[in-house]
């Protein structure tokens, strides 16, 4: 478990690379997770697998992480070759153990790795391993078959626990439980799956995970250094980290006599007063010690060092509203850009990340506290549309989270284009970005120059074409609004064919790159809708001239709406385009029919327009 | 980039010197601790508006008295993305060998801030060896950052440039009769010398990386230390390889490098049986190479010094680093009678060696290498794909050394393979404007790879693989994709692709037109940048042909056909010609784009790019067909 912050947007995620083959074949596998008290579990896991390639090569390995609450107390992986004979066997002794983190980070975990170094393909690789917890607010979900190109043929969960002790469990297999017994006052429940073939790699790894038979186990109570808590609801849940955090605190003087100057008539000024003061004094540190670190920081220590995780600048940013009398409530969250949603049926730890939200009397305002530049009441991408936890006195809850809709997802694009006989052309670009669409502002805010280029490049889809000037600006620090200006260069935006010249009809971004499709996987993932405007006004040289605009097209879905619209004006042509995407996460059938009205909308848009010559 | 990590693992750090760290004193007008008030005002550095942050100054030294490196690094913070200046990493002994200070200008006066036990943290890396963490605190918009850190020894690297501008950089070595070690320059600025032993730099400009560049490495302006000996002759005295013959011998005789090509007899079964038939000489290669990549595989550790058990690692675990997998190679082909000679490089992503320095540290892998009759070749057994004579990416990096006895021997890396693609297109174009075609595309040499490796991305899944080709190819409708052959000895791949051109082909009434040229690769320009500072290394060179022939419907001519042209670059290191030619019913079209060398340098630039220009303008050249 790590709390992680609005840094993580800028990460990019690992691409699993398999093909169609099976590459490994899980002969048997035993999880068992046996509680003896909220306070000590330990997982042992017996896995016999037979590796047919090079891509698979990593099911022989051992690789975990340890910290004060994680030890890894046995491992042994065993070779057995094609033939049937042991070659080796080592141990935990040789593994190594690994802490690395970066700059802005400390972390007290460490990653543990053991690799048996033999290649002799096939093989068979036994491994054999027992963690102990000694503080633990959730266990991992078993996943028989968690990757492409593995096979399984029979994989069982067992979990261990005193009668008297409350389990939850959530069983997303196919199969009932398989048996229950009990024993010297200790409760065993067998979960099973067998016969699950590879799969090959033609489907995206989010529906082939979602597809997966797994099962969930949560302790009803915990106890986290010394602190007991439980699952038994969210209410509860949220109970436990109410009591955790809810703490004396401390704010230096100097930020009381800034506080205490601050005219409090208007809540949403003052809120957005205390942000920038916070955004200004501190930048973020991600600190992971202890278990996940659920406790805060003191406040005093932010205050006085301008440093703090996500929990740390969320406190004190909450320590400083309530000092003006303001009161504000902890949300936790699961953040990312692209996480798939939280088990709301299942009260238990499935979060990385906290924010903060305000009732206030006409609405509820919510800040994100690990970002120095990040409007007010803004929280984007990193936490929007999906189940966050309320954290409330008796009262937490789960709630939706921020949505934002096609009309705030807004981006438009204003270009002013001159086009020479020759073909090619002047472009000036105003791009203006409102809603989920403010998010690309940070990497012009944080990344350096020569990035920032190569993500302005990748912006226009032209041949051959130089960015001559860039500029971009936030008019008002607290909108969520940024423009940017474009200068750029096009060789060859018009074909010469004869006395004729070939124009695309669309000259932004083409609608593959504003949506997430795949024909091959059979997807289609529009996350948020959005809504992109486009006008362009063509200056064409003297001596041409389009005779026959094509007419304007406008089609409606229910996958949203897509216009195109040509005319001129004096020596102009004016191109406006609008396409509205309405959010919407399409497979099997449903991409069928997404794929019609996306083909049907993309012909128009790959039209060409014949200008010809005034003579 | 590591840009805060500081790594103070000096050369000699681990050979426990009892000597001590004293008090340091700077000699240069700035000093740790007191800064200027107009730098604490800079909201804008006046070299670099865009800057978020500035090195104010950079001042190092070696003094030889105490055989201590000294640093003090002044940051200016100028936006919140160079907050991040705040954070760093302390490879250290103790927390004495470093200092952090703060200021901040508040209501007009100066604060200073000391990092302190709340601010630093420790934190083990592997078994009892941890790093200090130090979080500056009160970093903000405005803020100077001091820092001071000594260590015994030199370090690995001194920089003039990072990635952020430097103003005032300096760095001062004294002489040491306990120490000696040489330096390399790397980087394109020229350096200010100011006296024998001491170098002063003003005004950098901050480093940017650009595209098809090898490695940011080989063009950051720094220096490069390599230790050459260690303490007084007759006392406690090491010397480490200061010239490339001293490398050369002490791989000759280690037991992890020499002796692995000189004994490895479990060899000796295979090679009978190779030497037992009667060969032709690359049929010998073959199989020696055939036999390390059947019996070993690369476990993907880099390095030039075999394991402990070679022989293990070849009959028992088939699995072993690069020297275990190369270095049998070369045993191998000795044993059958081909003279082999192992090559140590340095990887693309490592940076590049320099041949009149000895750089031992920065050896990262080995090759083998063929001097046999008037064959001569590298060898490479990492991967099952690879054939002899020819080396995976990763190692195309100039120059490597042969590792022979009495020679000092420098090989070119740079391959004669080239990645190479051939196209044959059949067009049919209808009087209805709709059309198909059916290509043909031959993949070889290093464009193999990348088809290989394209189509491992794709999950070796054909619709998933052509699927990604119609993103890549804009316009592109593949109805049909059929690999027709993939074959790693002869290092070719050929796929056929049938394409619907139905939404290519634009009806203008009384004629049809179209881009017969559907396959796009140098159809996009790939050079957007005006200037170049650094060289542009693609790699390998590259030869496309594309033989394209247009079935034209019945009654339909040509309007115009382009004409025939050759571009070449000065020194004729690249060239494009098309062919044109028309006959009744048909166009036809042969397309040569061959660009010779791997790297061009930067004043080659603007010539190059006009010529990827005229590529781009050239293959988007639209055809219109007229009825007759």
């Amino acid at each position: 478990m790590k709390f992680i912050s609005l840094l993580t947007l800028l990460l990019v995620t690992i691409n699993i690379t398999s093909n169609s083959q099976e590459y490994a074949r899980i002969n048997s596998h035993v999880t068992t997770y046996q509680i003896n008290n909220s306070a000590d579990v330990e997982i042992s896991e017996y896995l016999k697998v037979t590796i047919n390639s090079k891509e698979a090569e990593y099911l022989s390995w051992f690789i975990d992480y340890t910290d004060k609450f994680r030890k890894i107390k046995k491992v042994t992986i065993t070779i057995i070759d094609a033939a049937g004979r042991k070659i080796k066997k080592v141990s935990k002794m040789e593994g190594t153990e690994y802490g690395f983190s970066s700059s802005f980070e400390i972390d007290d975990s460490k990653l543990f790795v053991l690799k048996p170094d033999y290649q002799n393909y096939p093989y068979t690789a036994e491994i054999e391993s027992e963690i102990e917890l000694t503080g633990f607010i959730s266990l991992q979900p078993w996943v028989p078959r968690s990757r492409f190109n593995v096979a399984v043929d029979k994989s069982t969960l067992k979990v261990i626990h005193p009668e008297n002790m409350k389990i939850k469990i959530l069983n997303k297999t196919p199969n009932d439980e398989y048996s229950l017994t009990s024993l010297k006052g200790m409760q065993t429940r067998w979960y099973e799956v067998s016969k699950l073939d590879a799969q090959a790699k033609n489907k995206r790894y989010k529906d082939f995970y979602d597809e997966q038979p797994k099962v969930l186990v949560s302790p009803e109570n915990f106890s986290l250094e010394g602190v007991e808590g439980s699952f038994a609801s969210w209410k509860t849940f949220g109970n436990w980290f109410y009591n955790l955090n809810n703490n004396p605190f401390e704010l230096s003087t100097e930020t009381k006599v800034y506080l205490s100057s601050l005219d409090r008539s208007d809540k949403k000024e003052l809120i957005k007063n205390i942000y920038h003061y916070m955004q200004d004094k501190t930048r973020y540190i991600s600190i992971q010690l202890g278990i996940g670190g659920f406790k805060s920081l003191p406040t005093s220590e932010v205050d006085s060092y301008g440093f703090g995780d996500c929990k740390a600048l969320t406190t004190y940013m909450k320590n400083m509203l309530s000092y003006t009398g303001i009161n504000s409530n902890y949300i936790l969250v699961k953040a990312g850009s692209d996480t798939p949603d939280i088990d709301k049926d299942f009260p238990s730890n499935q979060f990385n990340h906290v924010y903060l939200g305000i009732p206030l009397l006409s609405d509820t305002v919510f800040l994100e506290c690990t970002s120095q530049s990040t409007p007010a009441f803004y929280t984007g991408k990193f936490t929007d549309d999906r189940y966050v936890l309320w954290i409330e006195k008796d009262r937490s809850k789960i709630i939706r989270s921020t949505i934002y809709d096609e009309s705030e997802n807004l981006k438009v694009n204003t270009a002013e284009i001159e086009l020479n006989s020759d073909g090619n052309a002047k472009m000036n670009v105003k791009t203006t970005n409102e809603g989920i669409f403010y998010d690309e502002i940070m990497v012009y805010n944080s990344a350096q120059q020569d990035y920032i280029k190569k993500v302005n490049q990748a912006k226009f889809h032209h041949k051959d074409f130089s960015i001559d000037g860039f500029e971009y600006k936030q008019f008002t620090r607290d909108s969520i609004c940024f423009t940017s200006f474009f200068d750029v260069s096009i060789n060859g935006l018009g074909k010469i064919v004869g006395d004729r010249m070939i124009l695309p009809v669309n000259m932004m971004t083409p609608l593959d790159e504003l949506i997430d499709v795949n024909s091959a996987m059979k997807y289609a993932s529009i996350t948020r809708a959005f809504t992109v405007v486009d006008s362009v006004k063509i200056k064409l040289p003297k001596d041409r001239w389009i005779y026959n605009l094509p007419e304007a097209v406008n089609v409606e879905s229910k996958f949203g709406s897509y216009s195109l619209d040509l005319s001129h004006e004096s020596n102009y042509l004016i191109i406006n385009r609008k396409v509205i995407f309405n959010k919407g996460d399409f497979t099997k059938d449903q991409f069928q029919e997404f794929e019609e009205y996306f083909n049907e909308i993309e012909k128009v848009d790959n039209k060409k327009l014949v200008v010809n010559s005034k003579t | 980039m590591s840009k805060k990590y500081i790594v103070i693992g000096c050369l000699i750090a681990l050979l426990n010197l009892s000597y001590q760290v004293t008090g340091h004193c700077q000699k240069s007008r700035i000093k740790f601790g007191k800064v200027e008030l107009e730098d604490l005002e800079m909201k804008v550095y006046p070299g670099d508006s865009m800057a978020p942050a500035v090195i104010l100054s950079d001042i190092g030294k070696f003094e030889s008295d105490d055989i201590t490196f000294t640093r003090h690094l002044r940051i200016k913070v100028l936006s919140k993305a160079g907050l991040d200046w705040g954070n760093w990493t302390f490879d250290a002994p103790s927390r004495s060998a470093f200092k952090v200070l703060v200021f901040n200008l508040e209501n007009g006066e100066v604060v200073k801030t000391r990092a302190d036990n709340n601010t630093i943290y420790k934190e083990e890396v592997v078994d009892e060896y941890s790093v200090y963490k130090v979080f500056a605190p009160g970093v903000k918009v405005g803020s100077i950052i001091d820092i001071e850190f000594s260590h015994l020894g030199v370090p690995r690297e001194w920089r003039f440039q990072d990635i952020i501008p430097i103003r005032y950089n300096e760095l001062e070595l004294e002489e040491s009769n306990y120490i000696k070690y040489s330096k390399t320059k790397f980087g394109f600025e020229p350096l200010n010398q100011v006296d024998d032993n001491k170098w002063v730099m003003e005004n950098m400009a901050a480093f940017e990386n650009e595209p098809y560049i090898n490695t940011y490495k080989n063009y950051i302006t720094k220096f490069e230390f390599q230790l050459v000996s260690l303490g007084k002759p007759g006392f406690r005295y090491l010397e480490y390889s200061s010239t490339w013959s001293n490398v050369i011998n002490r791989l000759l005789i280690s037991p992890y490098f020499g002796d692995v090509v000189n004994s490895a007899s479990f060899l000796n079964d295979y090679a009978k049986l190779i030497n037992g038939a009667d060969l032709p000489l690359d049929e010998k290669i073959s199989r020696a190479h055939q036999v390390i990549k059947d019996n070993i595989k690369w476990n993907g550790n880099y390095t030039i010094y075999s394991s402990s058990n070679v022989r293990k690692c070849f009959t028992t675990d088939h699995s072993g680093n690069v020297a275990d997998v190369n270095l049998l190679l070369v045993a191998m082909l000795n044993k059958v009678g081909v003279r082999a000679y192992p090559v140590v490089l340095s990887t693309r992503s490592n940076g590049m060696l320099v041949k009149h320095k000895a750089m031992a540290s920065k050896l990262n892998y080995v090759v083998a290498y063929v001097k046999e009759g008037n064959v001569e070749m590298l060898l490479d057994a990492t991967s099952d794909n690879l054939v002899p004579g020819i080396l995976p990416e990763r190692c195309l990096n100039y120059y490597g050394l042969i590792i022979n006895e009495g020679s000092e021997l420098w090989v070119d890396l740079n391959s004669t393979y080239k990645a190479k693609t051939n196209d044959f297109t059949m067009i049919t174009i209808n009087e209805d404007a709709t059309g198909e075609a059916n290509i043909s595309r031959d993949h070889s040499e290093y464009e193999y790879y990348n088809w290989v490796q394209k189509r491992k991305e794709t999950g070796m899944d054909d619709n998933v693989y052509s699927n990604e080709l119609e993103g890549t190819f804009d316009d592109l409708n593949i109805k049909n994709i059929q690999i027709a052959r993939d074959n790693n000895t002869t290092l070719s791949g050929v796929e056929k692709l049938n394409i619907d051109l139905s939404e290519r082909i634009i009806d203008v009434g009384d004629g049809i037109i179209f881009n017969p040229f559907l396959m796009q690769e140098f159809a996009i320009n790939p050079f957007n940048s005006e200037s170049r500072k650094y060289p542009v290394d693609l790699r390998y060179p590259r030869d496309y042909t594309s033989t394209i022939i247009v079935k034209l419907p019945e009654n339909y001519v040509p309007k115009e056909i382009p004409e025939s042209t050759k571009y070449t670059l000065q020194g004729g290191s690249a060239f494009v010609t098309l062919l044109t030619n028309s006959t009744s019913g048909t166009i036809q079209f042969k397309l040569n784009i061959s660009i010779q060398k791997e790297v061009y340098a930067e004043n080659e630039y603007p010539e190059m790019r006009q010529f990827f220009m005229l590529v781009s303008k050239l293959l988007n050249q639209p055809i219109e067909l007229q009825k007759i």
